[in-house]
């Protein structure tokens, strides 16, 4: 069950990541780059499920947080230099 | 493995991954805009309750309901602030109307009658 | 009274998130939660950041709204999972603009997130209205209050109105969840002129405070849209 997990999400990470490499403007790389970020922070809460233990989720939050101030730089960046 | 938890992970994988195709698949931003804001969250609160069902200490509960509302609060936001920042510099295709040229476009007017009335 | 609980209610909230954070409920905890949560209140307070004015919040409304864009996100995604996964693309897509009738920012802003997150619809912008719109030095708005409109890109779009329905019923009931009650009376007048009537009005709306009372009240049946 959780390796059916794992391939779905490693499937969902791989096509993020072509979005980045090919993605025509920055726009779409910045767009893909917050997917990916979803991606991992539900592969942390897998990687919890299956290891029966709740220590390892604090690190999601920061995860979150870092990645959505991250984002919004990039939002930003964007605005100001162009796509 | 429970059951019920291992269904709702599974399931919130395959959103994950339909959102992933989504952004392969569409053919300009605000399109994959689109799928990558909402089908990774709704991938990721299923996954959250598949894992609180899974683990179901108190622990495990109460950050991932803190994970999941944050979430929930900040990635629309970053999903609004992109979407603003990249409307007037990249290509986006539309269909239909598209109400905020016009509304620049009014803003700009009134901008230059105000210019030139000096 | 609402006005004095807000600034209390605040350091609550940042307390028991601070709980929650650390999941744990000891004395020691909550005291020190209490402690970060006043201090930051006193530093942030006074540069009008917290933003509290105009925001309330009543826990049996939130609760219909968190449960209403619940099921909205759910629907959301299953539409643009089938898009995505049949192979024909079948997209219109189109930006509208909605004007919003809440001056609260909270709400706005609410109404913003959960737009984002809901069926086929993403929000570009949110702008105010200026003041001054006729260009000739005159402040015509002539209070606080301050409207804004969202501008609505639309995956699947058919018309205006089904936009607007939509987008308007996510605002009454973010309205009635976290907002002031006599904003209600617009959102209600506006939607029941595109074909949406609520079974159950606004408080201000019976006690008669605004002229549409009759049509609204006397009308007990909810015409469900479909979008």
């Amino acid at each position: 069950m959780i390796f059916v997990c794992v391939v779905l999400l490693s499937v969902a990470a791989a096509s993020f990541l072509f979005r980045v490499l090919r993605g025509p403007s920055i726009p779409d790389r910045v767009v893909a780059l917050d997917g990916v970020l979803s991606v991992v922070v539900s592969g942390i809460i897998v990687g919890a499920a299956s290891a029966d233990s709740g220590i390892t989720l604090s690190t999601v939050l920061v995860v979150s947080l870092v990645g959505f101030v991250g984002t919004v730089a990039l939002g930003r960046f964007v605005e100001r230099r162009g796509g | 493995m429970n059951v019920i938890a291992g269904f709702f992970m599974i399931i919130g994988s395959l959103m994950t991954m339909i959102g992933g195709i989504g952004v392969v698949r569409f053919g300009d931003l605000m399109s994959r805009v689109h799928a990558a804001a909402k089908a990774p969250t709704l991938g990721l609160l299923l996954i959250a309750i598949g894992a609180s069902i899974e683990i179901g200490s108190v622990e495990a509960i109460v950050t991932l309901v803190l994970v999941v509302v944050l979430q929930l609060l900040t990635s629309p936001i970053a999903t609004h602030v992109l979407a603003r920042a990249s409307y007037g510099q990249v290509d986006i295709t539309l269909d239909g109307e598209d109400d905020l040229a016009d509304y620049y476009a009014v803003l700009e007017d009134t901008e230059r009658e105000r210019g030139e009335g000096d | 009274m609402t006005k004095f609980l807000r600034l209390p209610s605040l350091i609550i909230w940042l307390t028991a998130l601070w709980c929650a954070l650390w999941v744990d409920l000891s004395l020691g905890n909550v005291i020190g939660g209490l402690l970060v949560a006043i201090v930051i209140v006193s530093v942030a307070h006074p540069t009008g950041v917290t933003g509290l004015e105009r925001t309330y919040f009543r826990p049996v409304s939130a609760l219909v709204f968190v449960v209403y864009f619940l099921g909205q996100l759910v629907k959301a995604n299953l539409v643009v999972a089938w898009e995505i996964v049949t192979p024909g693309l079948k997209i219109n897509r189109a930006i509208i603009a909605v004007p919003m009738h809440s001056s609260s920012a909270g709400v706005v802003t609410v109404v913003a997130n959960a737009v984002t997150l809901t069926p086929g619809t993403v929000t570009v912008d949110v702008v105010e209205e200026q003041p001054d719109a006729a260009g000739d030095g005159v402040d015509e708005s002539g209070s606080d209050r301050v409207h804004r409109i969202l501008f609505i890109h639309v995956l699947h779009f058919i018309d205006v109105d089904s936009v607007r329905r939509d987008v308007l019923q996510l605002e009454r009931r973010a309205i009635q969840a976290f907002g002031s009650r006599d904003e209600l009376p617009p959102v209600d007048g506006e939607l029941a002129e595109l074909g949406v009537v609520r079974f159950r009005v606004a408080k201000s709306v019976r006690s008669g405070r605004s002229g549409k009372k009759s049509t609204i009240v006397k009308s007990s049946v909810k015409k469900g849209t479909a979008s």
